[in-house]
């Protein structure tokens, strides 16, 4: 389908923050920043990718997306509509029109419910259909993610089916609303790679057939490129780089998407593999530590970043920057355009997900 | 309709597997073995009465018999003090320890269960509401506080006793179903559940329920045996339903009227009838907790 202009989620300046409480023995709470004022938007019918290691926020902002947690400061909106204070029938409304498919398919299905029970289950939450025609609905979503014959999986529960087979299911759950919009945080890192691009192939099948727009949180570029039409790199919290994502993994012009890059692992005919070399193999020291702890403004990615420069990058935040249309970077000192080296992702070399 | 066929085959799926590791622990056969011979003279209680009335456990006196004799062909097991039949007021006995043990541990398994599963759901003031009540009931002493009842109102009615236990008995068990409900409540399919929209109440009773009450059966058999324990401990100290015939009502008549050391025919049934009926409970209780926690079974299982 064609992916227009018009937005369908906005999220701007949105910070969380999560407090552990004071407790008798610690007077001073603790905080940590999951999200630093994040500004971004999807558009109607894209697959935008969130790629970041792990404790990078990416979960938190689906999380925050489909309202499982409120932020701590700014304003997502799903067509316009503010979703942070949405009551009673207008979050009942907002529920059907958000799902999300979660990392884990061993934690995300009720081990006592029966497959027809938690597919079905959104229908009769939402009062669509009767009992009569339930039965078809869930038979026809389920032949849609590859479960067939359908009614050979009905009366099973999620410990007779494999991992592949359970996210199937859940996807099926997720997707039997005819959601705009749904949030898939890693659906695939618990799959092997054979598993994970069926999955793919079921997300982009979903996309075609309902139109549905998609946040795909991953921690793998190459499952990014293969899926998503842009793409945001983000690092503790801060969005660091934003554009399309062939252009944000041929040409890469922020340091940790380029450490990212070279992170992945690569087969076929390499042949001397470029490396940007801009990830430093210990972490500057002196910055958290030193003094006004906590007040200090810095680039969060300085401590391991090889071509920073420590009296701009140790003292400022960065701001976010268009280099080109549609492609932004969160850096004082973006990279230059590489000259075409031979880098993985041509056509003998590939990248491994 | 589909989903009531479906739900039954993975119910009996379950209920066959766990039965199987059941079948494995003799505690578990002994108990339920037990507790199936109980079970049996709980029934047959009503068979003496209608042999002849003076079997009855209660009125029925022998015509020719007005004080304790030993076992004999008409009666088995001897008569009591004023010539009834002693194996009848056994019998008897068991229909009241079923009675007795089974409605109090039932209500206080749901009162435990459902004020569990919302504390811990809830959280926050109601969470801390209910656990401090649950705290304030758990250091009372259930006996003593009977105890002064029946001596406030006089004599107890035999539910009012069961309603009471039930009463005093719950907060063992929600503080378990409790910290169930919390280990439950961030497990991502409770976050899935939210997600497609369902309410607190299709939480709490579709998704949590459904995980939680293995355990609160488990329970269940241990709060049968104090149940029985503790009714039989007030009727022996007086304070007993007068119109009902219990194992320790009977061993109360014993010890009033003086036949403690010399009639051991009427004080060793129902002596032993109460230790192996909260045994059995507690057999049952210890093998179905190896079936609900894989860490309890013998390592031999896992091989």
């Amino acid at each position: 389908m064609e992916v227009t202009g018009e937005h369908i989620v906005e999220f701007e300046g949105v910070t969380k923050i999560y407090k552990s409480k004071a407790s008798l023995f610690s007077r001073s709470s603790e905080e940590v920043v999951a999200l630093r004022d994040l500004t971004l938007n999807i558009r109607k019918g894209e697959i935008f990718g969130l790629v970041g290691e792990s404790g990078s926020g990416k979960t938190t902002a689906g999380r925050l997306l489909v309202k499982l947690e409120e932020p701590t400061e700014g304003v997502i909106k799903l067509d316009g509509t503010d979703i942070t204070k949405l009551k009673g029938g207008r979050l009942k409304e907002f529920r059907r029109n958000v799902q999300m498919i979660f990392q884990d398919p061993y934690q995300s299905l009720n081990p006592q419910v029966s497959i027809f029970e938690a597919v079905c289950e959104p229908l009769v939450i939402h009062g669509i259909g009767n009992s009569g025609n339930r039965k078809e609905m869930v038979e026809e979503m389920l032949a849609l993610v590859g479960l067939s014959p359908p009614e050979d999986f009905l009366a099973r529960y999620p410990h007779q089916l494999s991992g592949g087979q359970r996210q199937r299911v859940a996807i099926a759950r997720a997707m039997i609303l005819k959601p705009t919009m749904v949030v898939a945080d890693e659906p695939t890192s618990m799959l092997d790679a054979s598993i994970s691009a069926q999955i793919f192939n079921i997300l982009l099948d979903m996309r075609e057939r309902f139109q549905v727009s998609i946040l795909f949180i991953t921690h793998s570029l190459a499952a990014a490129r293969y899926l998503c039409d842009r793409l945001g790199v983000i690092y503790k919290g801060s969005l660091m780089e934003l554009g399309p994502s062939g252009v944000i993994i041929a040409e890469p012009r922020h340091p940790y998407t380029q450490a990212l890059i070279d992170a992945l692992p690569k087969f076929g005919q390499c042949g001397s593999v470029f490396h940007y070399g801009t990830l430093l193999a210990e972490e500057r020291r002196g910055i958290e530590d030193g003094e006004g702890k906590g007040t200090k403004e810095f680039c969060p990615f300085f401590p391991r970043c090889r071509p920073a420069r420590a009296e701009k990058c140790a003292n400022a935040m960065p701001r976010l920057e268009n280099l080109s249309p549609g492609h932004a970077i969160r850096c004082f000192f973006p990279a230059r355009p590489s000259l075409q080296v031979e880098t993985a992702g041509s056509s003998k070399c590939y990248y491994g997900i | 309709m589909a989903g009531s066929v479906q739900k039954r085959a993975g119910f009996k799926g379950a209920f066959l597997e766990g039965w199987e590791i059941f079948k494995e622990s003799l505690l578990g056969r002994i108990g339920l073995t037990l507790i199936l011979i109980f079970a049996l003279m709980a029934v047959a209680s009503f068979i003496p009465p209608m042999i002849d009335p003076m079997y009855h456990p209660m009125h029925g006196v022998d015509p020719e018999i007005s004080f304790s004799t030993g076992p004999s062909l008409r009666h088995w097991l001897g008569t009591d003090f004023m010539g009834r039949d002693i194996l009848s007021q056994l019998l008897a006995g068991a229909r009241v320890a079923f009675m007795v043990g089974v409605s109090a541990a039932f209500m206080s398994i749901f009162l435990g269960t459902s004020i569990g599963m919302i504390a811990g759901y809830m959280g926050k003031a109601v969470d801390t509401m209910l656990m401090r009540l649950a705290d304030m009931i758990m250091v009372m002493p259930t006996l003593l506080v009977v105890l002064i009842l029946s001596s406030l109102f006089g004599q107890l009615n035999i539910w009012t006793i069961v309603l009471i236990i039930a009463l005093f008995r719950w907060p063992g068990v929600s503080r378990v179903i409790r910290s169930q409900t919390l280990s439950l409540k961030t497990r991502p399919f409770i976050e899935a559940a939210r997600v497609a929209g369902a309410s607190h109440f299709r939480i709490i009773f579709r998704h949590i329920m459904p995980n939680v009450l293995p355990l609160s059966f488990l329970y269940m058999t241990f709060r049968v045996t104090s149940a029985i324990i503790i009714e039989a401990a007030l009727a022996f100290l007086g304070f007993g339903d007068p119109g009902t015939v219990s194992w320790g009502m009977m061993l109360q008549w014993v010890w009033k009227t003086g036949h403690m050391f010399k009639a051991p025919y009427w004080l060793l049934p129902p002596g032993i009838c109460i230790s192996l009926i909260t045994l059995s409970f507690y057999m049952l209780g210890r093998a179905m907790d190896e079936v609900l926690d894989p860490r309890l079974r013998k390592e031999a299982d896992a091989s």
